[in-house]
């Protein structure tokens, strides 16, 4: 089942966890594609369509982005503020998708204006009836933001 | 009358033939009152014939003056029963005077002896007191004595400086042998139990033409009173000066002297104590008596005279402290005795300054030492909670991997796999799974210990039913029968203690597993004074002998096929108790179930 042409956007430095991601989003028969993005810099880099993606229409903004805590470089709630300082992107819906339940983390997520937080967990089957839920949820149910008007 | 001697007329004017002729001059030469009795005495003695003796007065007829006569007569019948009388009549005008004169000495006498306020004595030398004015025996309740010798087992007597003084040298028996005493004061004390008076005596002897001695006189004033206060003063006079010699903080008195504007100029030392000769390293007698200007010329620097101006003047009391020319740190009070005068107390305060200096410094120290162990603490703090951080993350990551390919491989590899293969890798996948909770429980007690607690009232029965509701929810295939007190309360962190008694109750929900009907147990009583809560359960219990490892993390005592855990929740409840500052023990016998105790110290 593929909805819309919206892609799902991951941000993930683990190769392990990523290909996990993709099989339970294949085991849910989402079909719609998944970006991974293995930094916090080359996800604003696809998000606003600079750096290496540079060229890319940023007016087309993925579904929802899957966004772990801890990655190499900028981390995780550094590219959340980010995202959210910024007007082409503050509306994106994100969701935290980690292995931490640091209350800490979680109550600055929210702060930063995460959509959801879910952790992972270590049991696959569990991981990837999250995964499923998520993706039915943000990709089916959940109205998707409107496109800002950008006026450069 | 028929005979008359010549000496008549020296006593009444008239002649002795005149007398002899005319009746009349008799009863003229007497005074009307005398006659009347030397009549009554004629009518009783002719009556009776017996002599009479009357005392009569004559009026001299030309120069007024009146003597006395004794007339005395005898009489006797004559043949015709008529009754004649001879007789004698004296001049006794002399010895009446006499007689009267004495009457008065005694009159006054007695009337200064009345009116002196204060015993007074008179003996004789036989030692009878021949006159007293019976103060002395009024004032000190004892029967007024005949003789001297009847005091003597009544009073006491001693000198003022408490030598027993015998009654030979009492003051009446010295004067007996003439001697004279002007002043001498005793001390006597009543055996009847009457108060200690002080006397002072004056006592003198009486002597006769003879100069013999024939009375002695004693005056005693009663100075007890005097005495008490002499006394009182003297013993306050010694207790000051012995404070003043000894105190340990330095005594001046000074009289303060103005110049012509009236302001404070100098000062003139009046006294000064042995303490003040320490402090200020000079003798007592370079300083009395002498100038604040002499004694310091040019001096000035602090501001003594200032605040002892302004104490002279204002009389109001002022501390200070200064820094003296010794360099000393000295401390005191100045106060206006008296108009014009100041008194000044001061203390050496230099040893308690330096004191206090050196456990300011102490102090500081401290308290560097304090933020640097503080801000080493919380370096390590920050560790552990990175360490922590880490673990969380890091160490769950590649479990998922573990999990997940080991699933992957069931998944896609069914047909290539024989059932043993797909055993081994579905014990992969329980371990991996393990390690999780391993890793979650270990998590929750770090938090535990780290996170900030609240100390607030709390309500442990509506926690143990919200616990025992979650319980039932999860284990509805079980018959459990949980019986919590009602209102049992405490003091603490009300989501500590929800972790704490989710791990009890939770606990013995697990280790009674295998009874038919589970009866748990909330409660409290009452140990020592102190207020014990309890969990109790019918379930499998434990060995005593390792009741000391129940608490340990990671330590179990029931195999994991039979009762599966991580054994860190005893270690968490552990760990929360001992954060409330309570204490947790437990009991149990093996088969009979287990009773955990826990206190709250805040509660």
């Amino acid at each position: 089942m593929k909805i819309d042409s919206k892609v799902i956007l991951l941000v993930e430095d683990n190769p392990s966890d990523v290909a996990l991601t993709q099989r339970a989003l294949a085991k849910s028969r989402i079909a719609n594609d998944m970006i991974v993005a293995e930094d916090g810099e080359e996800a604003l880099d696809y998000l606003w369509g600079t750096g290496a993606h540079s060229g890319r229409d940023a007016a087309d903004l993925p579904a929802v982005v899957l966004l772990d805590l801890k990655l190499p470089g900028i981390s995780g709630l550094d590219v959340l503020q980010k995202i959210r300082e910024d007007v082409r992107t503050r509306r994106i819906p994100v969701v935290i998708l980690t292995t931490s339940k640091e209350e800490q983390d979680i109550a600055t997520g929210y702060d930063l204006g995460v959509n959801s937080y879910v952790r992972k967990p270590v049991d696959f089957n569990q991981f990837a009836a999250a995964v499923e839920q998520l993706g039915l949820y943000w990709l089916v149910l959940n109205e998707a933001p409107p496109a800002p008007k950008i006026s450069r | 009358v028929d005979f008359i001697s010549a000496g008549i007329e020296r006593i009444t004017g008239f002649s002795a033939a005149e007398f002899m002729a005319d009746a009349d001059a008799v009863s003229q030469s007497l005074l009307p009152v005398d006659l009347n009795r030397l009549r009554a005495a004629i009518e009783l003695s002719r009556d009776q014939l017996s002599q009479f003796e009357v005392e009569v007065r004559h009026k001299h007829r030309t120069t007024g003056e009146i003597r006395w006569s004794l007339l005395r007569s005898t009489p006797s019948r004559l043949p015709d029963g008529a009754t004649a009388w001879d007789g004698i009549e004296i001049d006794v005008t002399e010895r009446k005077l006499a007689e009267e004169a004495r009457a008065q000495t005694n009159a006054l006498l007695e009337a200064i002896l009345g009116s002196i306020p204060e015993p007074v004595m008179v003996m004789d030398t036989d030692g009878h007191m021949v006159r007293s004015n019976h103060v002395f025996e009024s004032r000190h309740l004892v029967t007024a004595p005949d003789t001297i010798e009847q005091y003597y087992p009544a009073v006491d007597a001693f000198t003022e400086d408490g030598r027993p003084v015998p009654p030979e040298m009492w003051p009446l028996n010295r004067a007996i042998k003439g001697e004279r005493i002007s002043v001498l004061t005793l001390r006597l004390t009543f055996r009847n139990g009457g108060p200690t008076r002080f006397y002072r005596y004056s006592a003198n002897p009486v002597y006769d033409t003879n100069g013999r001695v024939t009375h002695a006189v004693a005056v005693f004033f009663d100075v007890t009173e005097n005495r008490l206060a002499e006394m009182a003063l003297r013993d306050s006079e010694e207790r000051y000066r012995g404070l003043f010699e000894s105190m340990q903080e330095a005594f001046m008195l000074g009289e303060m002297i103005f110049d012509e504007a009236g302001k404070p100029s100098d000062w003139r030392y009046l006294d000064v104590n042995p303490y003040f000769e320490a402090i200020y390293g000079r003798k007592r007698e370079e300083v009395v008596g002498k100038t604040y200007r002499e004694v310091l010329p040019g001096a000035y620097a602090d501001n003594w005279l200032e605040i002892a101006g302004r104490v002279t003047l204002t009389a109001k009391g002022e501390t200070f402290a200064s820094k003296s020319n010794t360099g000393l740190h000295l401390e005191g009070t100045v106060y206006c005795p008296r108009p014009g005068q100041f008194a000044a107390i001061v203390t050496d305060a230099t040893a308690r300054l330096e004191a206090e200096e050196h456990i300011q410094r102490a102090k500081s120290e401290l308290e560097v030492r304090v933020r640097e162990r503080t801000a080493q603490l919380e370096a390590a703090n920050k560790e552990l909670e990175a360490f922590a951080y880490s673990v969380s993350h890091d160490l769950r990551s590649p479990l998922r991997g573990i999990d997940g390919w080991s699933l992957a491989l069931v998944e896609d590899y069914a047909q290539q796999l024989d059932e043993t293969a797909r055993e081994y890798l579905d014990r992969v996948r329980a371990e991996a799974q393990r390690m999780g909770m391993l890793i979650d429980d270990m998590l929750q007690l770090s938090r535990i210990t780290r996170s900030q607690m609240q100390n607030l009232p709390i309500d442990l029965t509506s926690i143990a039913q919200k616990v025992a509701g979650r319980l039932h929810e999860s284990h509805r295939d079980r018959k459990i029968e949980f019986d919590i007190s009602a209102g049992l309360t405490g003091k603490g962190d009300a989501g500590l203690m929800d972790i704490a008694l989710t791990n009890l109750l939770g606990n013995a929900v697990k280790f009674t597993g295998q009874r038919e009907e589970a009866r748990i147990e909330f409660g409290s009583m009452d140990r020592a004074g102190e207020r014990v809560f309890f969990v109790r359960d019918n379930g499998v219990g434990f060995n005593m002998a390792f009741a000391g490892k129940l608490f340990g993390a990671f330590q179990r005592l029931h195999k994991a096929s039979q009762f599966p855990g991580t054994g860190i929740g005893l270690a968490t409840v552990q760990r929360i108790v001992h954060r409330h500052g309570g204490r947790v023990w437990a009991e149990a016998e093996r088969g009979k179930g287990a009773t955990f105790y826990f206190t709250l110290e805040s509660q």
